[in-house]
């Protein structure tokens, strides 16, 4: 288990912000937490893999892209921030996010 | 005669893929998440810069044409399978489904899977059709 610091969560918010700026061609100031990713930024699968990708490397995560799909399941990310924190409890839990409910 | 069960239709833009291949150490753990290694290998033995591609697009229709996406239901990107059996034409491949995909299909009556699929210079279509 990781522990959650406050510059983790920073370089988190940062990384999807910026993520998601470039990828979908729009200015990074018209992003915030509630912004919507399929609504209003027209993100897709192969984005969501990318950002995963993008953490299980950073972080050096141990997590399967089932398990995430399982979670999300049962915790839909429609928004930035709900993305943020998904991403962020996958780094803190890895593959036993499941436990937490 | 069959009846369409299920239909799904993905459009895919080939140069969104450009920066995970080729398939090397650094790219491979992409490929990873939504591949079984059999299929990266029987991807990178035919045309990588293709099959990769269509594969990617052959799943994310199969999603659609049971209705559903990887994040809103209990099917895998490794329970849907293509293999391309003909390195000279990428139309002869077969779709193999595991798992809850397998599972979803039986229940839906499903009896037969059929596939079709675009490359254009810059996209990709990828069509798959359940059929009873």
């Amino acid at each position: 288990m990781t522990e959650i610091t406050d510059t983790i969560r920073n370089e988190v918010k940062d990384i999807v912000y910026q993520f998601f700026a470039e990828q979908c061609e729009v200015d990074i100031n018209e992003i915030n937490d509630n912004t919507t990713i399929i609504s209003d930024l027209e993100g897709d699968s192969l984005m969501f893999l990318e950002l995963i990708e993008i953490f299980k490397k950073k972080y050096d995560l141990d997590i399967e892209l089932k398990t995430v799909g399982k979670y999300v399941l049962k915790h839909p990310v429609d928004t930035i921030g709900q993305l943020i924190g998904t991403q962020l409890l996958m780094i803190r839990h890895g593959n036993k996010i499941l436990e937490l409910d | 005669m069959s009846r369409i069960i299920g239909c799904g239709i993905d459009i895919e833009e080939l140069d969104r893929f450009q920066k995970h291949l080729p398939v090397e150490t650094n790219s491979r753990g992409f490929w990873q998440m939504v591949m079984t290694e059999a299929e990266i290998d029987n991807n990178l033995h035919i045309a990588p810069h293709l099959t990769f591609p269509l594969s990617f697009s052959c799943k994310e229709a199969a999603f659609k044409a049971f209705g559903m996406s990887w994040t809103n239901s209990r099917i895998s990107w490794k329970d849907i399978g293509i293999f391309f059996t003909d390195p000279d034409d990428l139309s002869q491949h077969i779709i193999r489904l595991n798992g809850y995909a397998l599972e979803l299909f039986h229940e839906m009556g499903c009896k037969g899977i059929e596939s079709s699929f675009e490359c254009k210079e810059d996209f990709i279509l990828f069509q798959v059709f359940l059929l009873s």
